[in-house]
């Protein structure tokens, strides 16, 4: 069973996938700093998000993008918010909730440029844990009008009209990929999957047949107690 | 200051149980001779009669119901005419306009339409009309409301601070039986059939209890009852009836289950009269009832299905 | 028609706005309004700066306040309706007997409409809080079909707004104790139906297994869109001993099929559901009904969209608007 749970938590075939194993040899220390400045940006943009992230307390967040090597640590503690920056496979420090899904989708999530639910509905977004927590997340990143180009731009403003136009062919360039990887995902992955989902039917049968069995339990226990109790009443009767 | 004390332990004294209208589809004659024996043997003092789930159903109780009203009150009980509690349909809405100008008997209101049409005449709210606080209470009763049923899930807490307002006027809770959760247009007995609520055989005859549903695990959740949704497990204050009767409550509601409901009400008027202890009463209804267990979730201020100890 | 959108924070009523809403509702950042969501919501603050850009735009927003005020409890209601009043919203949203009562009598100009919370479903129900509340709209509840509809519209006096996309109730609105017995909170105490509070997800075998409280409500193979665990959304067991969606299946609302109808059964709103949910859905939903009501006013074909992305288990229905829904 915890294989099968392992082998359901391989990344999604995309784009960052590839990004993220040129990213491998940068040290996750690399990118706190640059975690932490976004956040302080984010603050000073949104404050109203971080209005709505009070009501948490405390509350730590996992957040995975499943196609990179990097996960983020988001947590509320007495009304401040903090980010921290780790690694996919080592032992994370305790979380209440954890949000994972393709990064592609996590960024356009923070823009609101996709519904949450949709994202959920569909099932390219993962939820574990305090479900409310994330909830107030969703409806607090939501509640501000959030441009990456403004975060990211923001801090060298001289660079910002280069820096936006390489930012949106990023964008596309990765929108692009992002199907023609969909394509050879589905046939290097295609008969691992058929081959998992016949295991997987195997193990409902005989979920079901022990399922069925317990009722069959449950069924005569209750026919035996009803027998005992009529013969009950029918002695009371006679008295 | 003690006056008022001594008058709100005179009322108490006098609890009264009700039975509430028979919620299943039982056949007709059934619930004919299931009233005639609660005439002669049940010590409710009111009975509520009449079709208040689908109206579908309606056409079978009511040419029995003169007889049935005639028996209950030579034997004493107070009667009082159901309503619909969902009102959408022209036929629908010509009864409920019919049963108003002609029953000589009280009527007890389940929905809006019933209130609008009752006004300024002397009815009973019933509990399919929401009624959560003291202003709608008021209401109400300046609206010619004689009683009013409360909701099922409105907790021991908030009856308590509805009727410090109350003024003594009557008030009725639900104390026994499954409890209905839901309405709905759509009929589930039929769908759970493959059928249409148009074309439904009235195959929620079946189940005179109401149908169970369990969750995918194979654990009891609810009960499906026709165009209802109720509880799988059946509501049970016998132990809190006494301490809400001290607050206030006056009535006392049984809704009827396919047990012994005369033992049930000779239990429930037992306990209210000091004569049975808690744990004997409750001793009396567990053998009585078998199809599923107790709950007082709701009054605890807790999930419904619940029960707190 | 009036397009009558939702949201739940301002930059969804900006948004909405954007998208050509007519109307925007909104609800306060507590428990006196039915979606009294974690982080959702507005302060009187954000109110008052949204409703100025509205009403630059030329546009209007409502007020919900359609939660049961509590017993001994009442001041977070009143406190609703009179700052509500004060900031001076276009209407607001009620549906309980005792607040619509109070509203009448502390600010008898401020605009009254009678929530789907409650429930009225006929026309003799609908005159009453006409004439005890003076109402001027009610918001049908879901469970007419459209020839019903047309019917009670030549029997009342008022202004009828009705569903036309997203989350569906099955069950009558505002007569319905399902989420409290399952998980002690209930839309009509609390504001909340099937609480994220009490849900919880688990990967189980290749399944997305969702619970609410101690219930099992759903178990989604992978492949299969998920939905909320809405406990009347859930797959249950019921006489057959098989599972199986015994109320409703995971599904959104959508009358775009019937807006012509809907139109010439003189229905004066129509009401789109999700304050709970993102901007990017409420641009998507609220532009496509901009197009299609402009459209049908106009009498040209209905351009019908595709949703799919964005609603519940990726399906929708016309659900009570059509009689075989029942």
């Amino acid at each position: 069973m915890h294989d099968k749970n392992a082998l359901l938590k391989m990344p999604p075939f995309t784009p960052m996938l590839f990004a993220g194993f040129m990213m491998r040899p940068v040290p996750a220390f690399f990118l706190k700093p640059v975690a932490k400045r976004v956040l302080a940006r984010m603050k000073k943009l949104y404050p109203e998000i971080f209005s709505r992230l009070a009501v948490l307390e405390n509350t730590k967040f996992l957040i995975t993008p499943t196609d990179l090597q990097y996960c983020f640590y988001l947590s509320v503690e007495e009304g401040q918010t903090y980010i921290d920056v780790g690694v996919n496979d080592a032992e994370h420090p305790e979380f209440q909730a954890a949000i994972s899904g393709p990064m592609i989708d996590l960024l356009k999530l923070l823009e609101g440029r996709v519904d949450g639910d949709a994202l959920f509905f569909s099932r390219a977004l993962n939820i574990e844990g305090d479900t409310e927590a994330v909830l107030t997340l969703r409806n607090a990143v939501d509640s501000a009008d959030v441009s990456l180009v403004d975060i990211l731009g923001g801090p060298v403003p001289f660079m910002k009209p280069g820096f936006d136009k390489l930012f949106s062919k990023i964008g596309s360039f990765f929108e692009y990929l992002e199907q023609d990887f969909e394509t050879v995902h589905r046939s290097i992955l295609l008969p691992i999957t058929r081959h998992m989902d016949e295991i997987d039917k195997e193990l409902d049968k005989s979920e079901d047949r022990m399922k069925k069995m317990d009722k069959e339990l449950v069924r005569i226990k209750a026919s035996l107690r009803k027998k005992q109790q009529s013969n009950h009443k029918f002695v009371g009767g006679m008295q | 200051m003690s006056s008022q004390v001594m008058n709100s332990q005179a009322t108490s004294s006098k609890a009264k149980l009700t039975l509430g209208p028979v919620l299943y589809n039982w056949p007709a004659e059934q619930r004919r001779d299931f009233y005639f024996q609660i005439a002669e043997e049940a010590p409710v003092d009111v009975v509520y009669i009449g079709e208040v789930t689908c109206s579908k159903r309606a056409p079978f109780l009511t040419p029995f119901i003169p007889e049935i009203c005639e028996r209950l009150e030579r034997a004493g009980k107070e009667v009082v005419i159901s309503t619909l509690s969902l009102v959408m349909s022209k036929r629908e809405r010509k009864e409920l306009h019919e049963i108003v100008q002609d029953s000589p008997w009280t009527l007890e209101a389940n929905d809006l339409s019933a209130i609008g049409l009752l006004e300024g005449r002397e009815h009973i709210v019933g509990p399919f009309v929401n009624v959560y606080n003291e202003d709608t209470l008021d209401y109400f009763y300046r609206n010619g409301a004689q009683r009013i049923v409360l909701p099922c899930e409105l907790s021991g807490k908030a009856i308590e601070r509805l009727l410090l307002s109350n003024n003594s006027k009557e008030i009725e809770i639900q104390a026994f039986g499954r409890v209905p959760l839901a309405l709905s247009a759509r009929c589930y007995h039929a769908r759970s059939h493959g059928l249409s609520k148009d074309g439904c055989l009235y195959v929620c005859e079946q189940d005179p209890d109401g149908m169970n549903v369990e969750t995918l695990d194979g654990e009891p959740f609810l009960a499906v009852n026709g165009t209802q949704t109720m509880s799988y497990t059946v509501n049970n204050l016998l132990d809190e009836v006494n301490y809400l009767n001290k607050l206030g409550v006056t009535h006392f509601r049984l809704w009827p289950q396919q047990v012994d409901m005369v033992r049930v009400a000779e239990t429930y008027r037992a306990r209210l009269d000091g004569k049975v202890t808690n744990e004997e009463g409750q001793d009396v209804l567990s053998n009585l009832v078998d199809f599923a267990p107790f709950a007082n979730g709701f009054y605890h201020d807790v999930e419904g299905n619940k029960l707190v100890e | 028609m009036e397009l009558v959108c939702p949201a739940g924070t301002p930059a969804s009523l900006r948004a909405a706005l954007d998208a050509g809403a007519d109307v925007v509702y909104v609800g306060f950042r507590d428990e006196t309004n039915a979606r009294n969501f974690p982080g959702l919501n507005f302060s009187p603050e954000e109110l008052e700066e949204s409703l100025e850009k509205a009403h630059d735009m030329g546009r209007q927003v409502y007020v919900a306040i359609n939660t049961y005020p509590q017993a001994g409890n009442l001041e977070p209601w009143y406190r609703a309706v009179d700052t509500a009043a004060r900031i001076g919203v276009d209407a607001v949203i009620l549906a309980d007997i005792g607040l619509l009562d109070y509203a009448k009598r502390q600010h008898p100009e401020l605009r009254r409409h009678l929530s789907v919370q409650a429930s009225a479903s006929n026309p003799e129900a609908i005159n009453f809080y006409h004439s005890a509340f003076d109402v001027q709209r009610v918001v049908l509840p879901r469970v007419l079909t459209v020839h019903e509809i047309a019917e009670l519209i030549k029997e009342i006096d008022v202004e009828t707004e009705v569903f036309a996309f997203g989350g569906m109730c099955v069950m009558a609105e505002g007569r319905c104790s399902l989420s409290s017995y399952a998980t002690g909170k209930s839309p009509n105490m609390n504001g909340v139906c099937s609480p994220a509070s009490h849900v919880e997800y688990e990967q189980r075998r290749g399944k997305l297994v969702s619970r609410l409280g101690e219930f099992t409500i759903n178990s989604f193979p992978n492949e299969e869109a998920a939905g909320y665990p809405t406990l009347c959304k859930g797959r249950f067991v019921g006489h057959t001993g098989e599972p199986s969606y015994l109320f409703e299946e995971p599904t959104s609302l959508n009358v775009m099929m019937l807006l012509p109808e809907l139109i010439q059964a003189g229905v004066k709103a129509l009401k789109i559901e999700g304050r709970q949910r993102g901007k990017a859905y409420v641009y998507q939903v609220v532009s496509g009904y901009r197009k299609a009501i402009d459209a049908a006013m106009k009498g040209e074909p209905v351009p019908l969209m595709d949703m799919g992305n964005i609603t519940e288990g990726t399906r929708s229905t016309a659900g009570a608007y059509e009689k075989n829904w029942r």
